[in-house]
């Protein structure tokens, strides 16, 4: 049994702390927390519909998530995912249809629920610690944004101006600012679209290991099926306004690439692309062992 | 790589040869003192200006009126442009007329300044408050409107409103863009001094470079010529110290950073 090359390349580089990055043993302090959350809040949403003028972008659309689920959302780009991140945010008000947190309808300046942007959106005239601290009042709040610094492994960077962060160094410094809040529900907006493929492996595993720690709910926004299945308790593609597949992957976490993995993404990849005919057959062939190198790949692309 | 001690005197190299050639062209007669005074017969004049006290007084007049014109007029206008740029009302309001202002030009106002305040302090105060509102004014506003939206939104959707947003978003975004203001209404200020001084003035280097014309002393001319020359560059370097301060989160401002 041989595994391909670039396999083994990358399963042994999601292993490796990269440059720049600290250990998985001090991302995660054991100590105990001041940053602990309430648990995830449920969600609930009843046939939603939005439009801008003539363009409708979302049409009834029914989601139920349990509390701490972790939800990814896919999609086309101009499906409307984006659109329905920024309604649960409360950011924008549906036309039609509402969203109960907790059974309790959505009221706007949300405080359990807070959105990480797919840019960072760093305030670039505050220090590090200052942008984790923003929005934050009461006697500690530089003590809790220091411990949600130290929690995505940025703990020394909290001086710097975050001009001088690369891309992925801005999104866990994003991270951290969305953590310090505790929300019960994290929305995601493509927060990783911008990074570069060893650094959304990192990011990966930094969000799943937050998200088990703090317990919230997660929705994660992403074109990416690979990312998808390497986070989702559910994957939820919208497709011409609407939700058009709900599907549950049960694999052990923290996950590796594997024949399973692989039939989950070939079997939602076709979906998106909609080549319905070749579904059966692909994922039948995947599931029979040999994932072949050009398909994985592509999870890092 | 170039010597930091080389670098630190490149910029002075054409000032120096320039006085050089103008030194030698005196001296050999080939430029008439009645044109431009030897850089030595200025340097003379200085000296007397500077030993006898006369040149003080006018410097201290002028800079006196320089400020707080500036204050005056770059004070209405941050405070009008941090108003027509944050509330669509005060713009619907103001706006056009202050541009209709805008177009008039300050030195077109002379006649009409003479009129309404005679020829005393105010009349010079008056001409340069008018002359530095504009830019001020202009680019607050600019900075204020051009602030990114998405910042905007992401702090609205952490919680921050009201007076808390603008301190924390939206002023220190429009910040680069008011300095920028800041450092033309600088330039303006002085030309506008000039002209107001070259008037009508009992004091000021205005007045003390027509009054040594009257008289030929085309040394002292060139001696107020020569400080007008210095205090722009000192404004200068004045904003741009703001400007390294205020915005030293900027990439643009950070020393020994490649840009």
């Amino acid at each position: 049994m041989s595994h391909s090359p670039i396999q083994l390349q990358a399963g042994s580089l999601a292993l490796t702390p990269l440059r720049g990055a600290t250990s998985p043993a001090r991302l995660v302090t054991p100590r105990v927390s001041a940053l602990k959350g309430g648990g995830g809040a449920a969600v609930q949403v009843d046939k939603l519909a939005k439009r801008y003028g003539e363009r409708e972008v979302l049409r009834q659309v029914d989601l139920q998530i349990a509390p701490g689920e972790f939800i990814v959302i896919v999609g086309r780009s101009g499906c409307g995912k984006s659109t329905l991140l920024r309604l649960l945010a409360g950011l924008e008000a549906p036309d039609q249809g509402r969203i109960r947190l907790d059974g309790n309808a959505q009221s706007r300046p949300q405080t359990d629920t807070r959105l990480m942007f797919q840019d960072a959106r760093l305030l670039p005239w505050k220090r590090v610690l200052d942008n984790v601290a923003l929005g934050l009042q009461g006697a500690d709040v530089k003590e809790r944004a220091r411990e949600a610094l130290s929690q995505v492994g940025l703990a020394d960077r909290a001086g710097d101006w975050p001009a001088l962060l690369s891309g992925g160094q801005r999104q866990r410094v994003a991270l951290a600012r969305a953590l310090v809040h505790t929300p019960r529900l994290l929305l995601l907006d493509e927060p990783l679209g911008a990074l570069d493929a060893l650094t959304r492996i990192e990011m990966h595993r930094l969000i799943e290991r937050l998200w088990q720690r703090h317990g919230f709910t997660a929705l994660l926004v992403t074109h990416d099926v690979s990312e998808a299945i390497a986070l989702a308790d559910r994957v939820v593609l919208i497709e011409a306004h609407r939700i058009a597949l709900d599907e549950r992957i049960a694999l052990p976490r923290p996950r590796h690439r594997g024949p399973a993995f692989a039939a989950h993404e070939e079997r939602i990849l076709e979906r998106v692309l909609q080549q319905p005919e070749r579904l059966d057959a692909e994922a039948e062939a995947s599931l029979g062992g040999a994932t072949h190198p050009v398909r994985a790949l592509r999870w890092a692309v | 790589m170039v010597q930091p001690g080389v670098q630190r005197s490149l910029p002075w190299v054409v000032p120096v040869l320039v006085l050089a050639g103008w030194q030698l062209a005196s001296q050999s007669g080939w430029l008439s003192t009645r044109v431009l005074p030897e850089p030595w017969a200025v340097l003379k004049a200085f000296w007397s200006l500077t030993v006898s006290g006369e040149i003080w007084r006018h410097l201290a007049t002028s800079s006196w009126r320089a400020l707080v014109g500036f204050a005056i007029g770059g004070g209405l206008g941050l405070l009008l442009g941090l108003l027509t740029g944050s509330f669509r009302a005060a713009e619907m309001l103001l706006d056009t007329t202050l541009q209709m202002i805008r177009n008039i030009p300050a030195l077109a106002l002379i006649p009409l300044v003479i009129l309404w305040f005679g020829i005393d302090e105010s009349a010079k105060l008056f001409l340069v408050a008018f002359g530095v509102f504009f830019p001020l004014y202009l680019n607050t506003f600019h900075g204020i409107r051009s602030v990114d939206k998405g910042l905007i939104e992401m702090a609205r959707s952490y919680g921050l409103s009201g007076w808390r947003l603008y301190t924390q978003v939206i002023l220190p975004g429009s910040v680069a863009s008011i300095l920028v203001g800041v450092r033309f209404s600088l330039g303006l200020m002085w030309v506008l001094l000039i002209v107001a001084e070259t008037i009508s003035a009992q004091n000021g280097i205005g007045y003390m470079t027509m009054n040594a014309r009257e008289f030929l002393q085309t040394d002292v001319v060139l001696v107020g010529i020569l400080l007008y020359a210095l205090l722009g560059k000192l404004a200068d370097v004045a904003a741009k110290g703001l400007e390294c301060w205020w915005l030293r989160w900027h990439p643009g401002y950070q020393p020994g950073l490649p840009r």
